[in-house]
């Protein structure tokens, strides 16, 4: 744990805190319909052009239902695409390589993980993937899906801050808004800076070299050369990064040199994951006039996101004892599954982000941590992954906690609970409560399915608690929407089993949907209420003390649903090897 | 690697299967409303 590191922490967390302020701001013009940009002379008539080839009458608000709806309309279309780009991509453009098209099961996984901003790949990208289906049936998903996230986040916080209304916005309007004047514009920008930091951006077929020494493998023919991967990577890997989708060009993702090639880039990738789920703490304050809630929200992400990243690095710096006892140096740490560009720090700490957001993106195995570091990863992921989070999904998530907090808060001085001026009712915390228990029930009930199958056993790279660890991390990423892996966990075997590929899909349908759409509920149910003015008993949504109630909320939630499949897999894993005991 | 694509009995099924869970998620938010 060097100074140099300590210094990056800092450097993180202080630069996060300044962009958050200008992207809020943007964030507030780009969500309101008459907001004004500095892309409207370029913009506009691109955005006008669309809505009259869709149909849709901008100024037409709709309520919570409507706006539901086109949003399962939206998607379902989006999957239905995808999946039939992956099964015809042997008859489709681009694909120097003549890959083949993919089998249905991958091809359900893989159209649903992208739809879902998942981004869950049961499949290496550059064996399996031609351009063009990166580009149309992968890409095109990064940028959607991501939209639709924000687009979800903006009607619940309409909701939270209109009053005696029924309308949230209109979705296709939102979806189009945050496409054309945020993604588009960013993802330009960035992709060209990752060129200028060494990312590829090509349409060329692979390359071969020679290698300078033969490797020779036991049982197989001596390997002479290596095939090295090209192809548009540099565009998917801004938006990856940006939208949390995670998805990687290469099956390496951002360890791979080509997709993250220097420290600077992994730097600001990293920043990019958080950038617009931070941004949209402050839209929150903004809307609801009340900034200082807003940055009580992000006050208690950061300081969950701070203690995951020091907790993360302090087990991989202390590394493993076993291997300690067998020469390797203290001062090492647990180098394994790490690239050595990146150590130990930024190992964590990517680690930590990709999961505190929905990322996914990874520049080291997870797999590979220590059981301390690795259940890291797994509990921030378990915690609805609600600190900074997705885009659009962190902020939603973390209103359902804020929305639970406060009627805790109530029920604890007895007095009826209110939020901003509105009574949370019966049918609200319902609501809240559908919203969390989907996503346990999903995680829990196919971890438990596929622990005492042979199916979910077969996949494993790991016996014991580890391979456990691998179950419960698979499902808990799928039903998340993060999409990294403990990638010892094999979801597409040789033998065509099904299993894996159509329990993950199942898991990151329920995962997104079924939690979006009793939020959406809850935000039609806010919108109609009226506000009363604040009284002696309203109980604070800022200051310290609602910050530490927000915190203890989700912690309480996440420890209590996870903590006895956590002990059967990495806590329990922790203890077996301080025994000398490796899995 | 994997098997050159033909529309199969499978494919439809995974069709049916995504429709499917869109049509119920219409479903469920009018469950949500009637709570």
């Amino acid at each position: 744990m060097h100074s140099n590191d300590w210094l990056q922490l800092a450097l993180f967390i202080g630069l996060l805190a300044l962009i958050t302020k200008p992207i809020g701001i943007y964030l507030t013009k780009v969500l309101d319909p008459d907001g004004k940009t500095w892309l409207d002379p370029v913009l506009r008539p691109i955005e006008k052009l669309s809505y009259r080839l869709m149909g849709v009458d901008p100024a037409k608000e709709q309520g919570w239902k409507s706006y539901t709806i086109a949003m399962l309309v939206f998607s379902a279309v989006g999957v239905l695409f995808t999946y039939a780009i992956l099964r015809l991509q042997h008859l489709l453009p681009l694909n120097p390589q003549k890959l083949p098209a993919l089998s249905p099961a991958l091809a359900f996984n893989t159209a649903v993980s992208f739809t879902t901003n998942t981004n869950w790949q049961s499949y290496g990208g550059e064996a399996t993937m031609s351009y063009f289906s990166q580009m149309v049936g992968l890409t095109i998903h990064n940028f959607t899906s991501a939209a639709v996230g924000i687009s979800i986040a903006a009607a619940l916080v309409r909701g939270i801050a209109r009053h005696s209304a029924s309308t949230l916005g209109n979705f296709w309007v939102d979806v189009t808004r945050t496409t054309l004047y945020l993604l588009l514009p960013v993802c330009l920008v960035f992709a060209v800076f990752l060129v200028s930091q060494g990312t590829i951006q090509n349409f060329k077929p692979y390359e071969t070299a020679k290698l300078v020494e033969t490797v020779n493998i036991p049982g197989q023919d001596p390997v002479t050369q290596q095939t090295i991967v090209q192809g548009p990577m540099a565009s998917q890997a801004a938006i990856k990064m940006l939208g949390t989708n995670g998805g990687g060009y290469t099956n390496a993702n951002a360890a791979q040199p080509f997709e993250n090639p220097t420290p600077l880039s992994n730097f600001i990738q990293m920043l990019s994951i958080f950038a617009i789920g931070s941004g949209l703490t402050w839209y929150l304050g903004k809307t609801t006039k009340n900034q200082a809630h807003g940055w009580a929200v992000w006050t208690a992400m950061m300081l969950m996101f701070v203690t995951g990243v020091l907790a993360c690095w302090w087990a991989e710096s202390h590394g493993n004892p076993i291997h300690q006892a067998l020469g390797v140096s203290v001062a090492d740490g647990n180098m394994e599954g790490k690239e050595v560009r990146f150590g130990i720090f930024n190992s964590s700490l990517f680690a930590t982000i990709t999961t505190a957001a929905s990322c996914g993106a990874v520049n080291s195995m997870h797999d590979s941590f220590t059981a301390i570091g690795g259940l890291v990863p797994l509990f921030m992921i378990e915690l609805g992954e609600v600190v900074i989070g997705g885009v659009g999904a962190g902020l939603y998530g973390m209103l359902v906690f804020v929305v639970l907090a406060v009627f805790i808060a109530g029920l604890m001085v007895g007095r009826s609970p209110e939020y901003l001026g509105k009574k949370i009712q019966a049918f609200d915390v319902k609501m809240c409560m559908l919203a969390l228990l989907v996503l346990t029930a999903s995680i829990l009930g196919f971890t438990a399915w596929a622990a005492v199958s042979a199916w979910g056993q077969a996949g494993l790279n790991n016996a014991g608690p580890h391979g456990f660890s691998e179950i419960l991390y698979a499902y808990s990423s799928a039903t998340g929407n993060n999409g990294s892996a403990f990638a010892g966990l094999t979801a597409t075997p040789a033998d065509g089993d099904m299993h894996y590929n159509v329990t993950l899909g199942i898991a990151m349908l329920i995962g997104r949907f079924l939690m979006i759409i009793p939020i959406m509920a809850l935000a039609g149910s806010l919108v109609k209420k009226n506000i009363a003015p604040p009284s002696a008993g309203t109980f604070p949504v800022s200051g310290a003390t609602f910050t530490i109630l927000l915190i203890g909320t989700v912690l309480l939630i996440g420890a209590l649903n996870f903590l006895p499949a956590l002990a059967l897999g990495p806590i329990v894993e922790h203890f077996l090897m301080l025994k000398g005991q490796l899995f | 690697m994997f098997p050159p694509a033909r529309i199969t009995m499978i494919d439809l099924i995974f069709i049916a299967v995504i429709l499917g869970f869109f049509i119920l998620g219409a479903l469920y938010a009018s469950y949500c409303e009637s709570l």
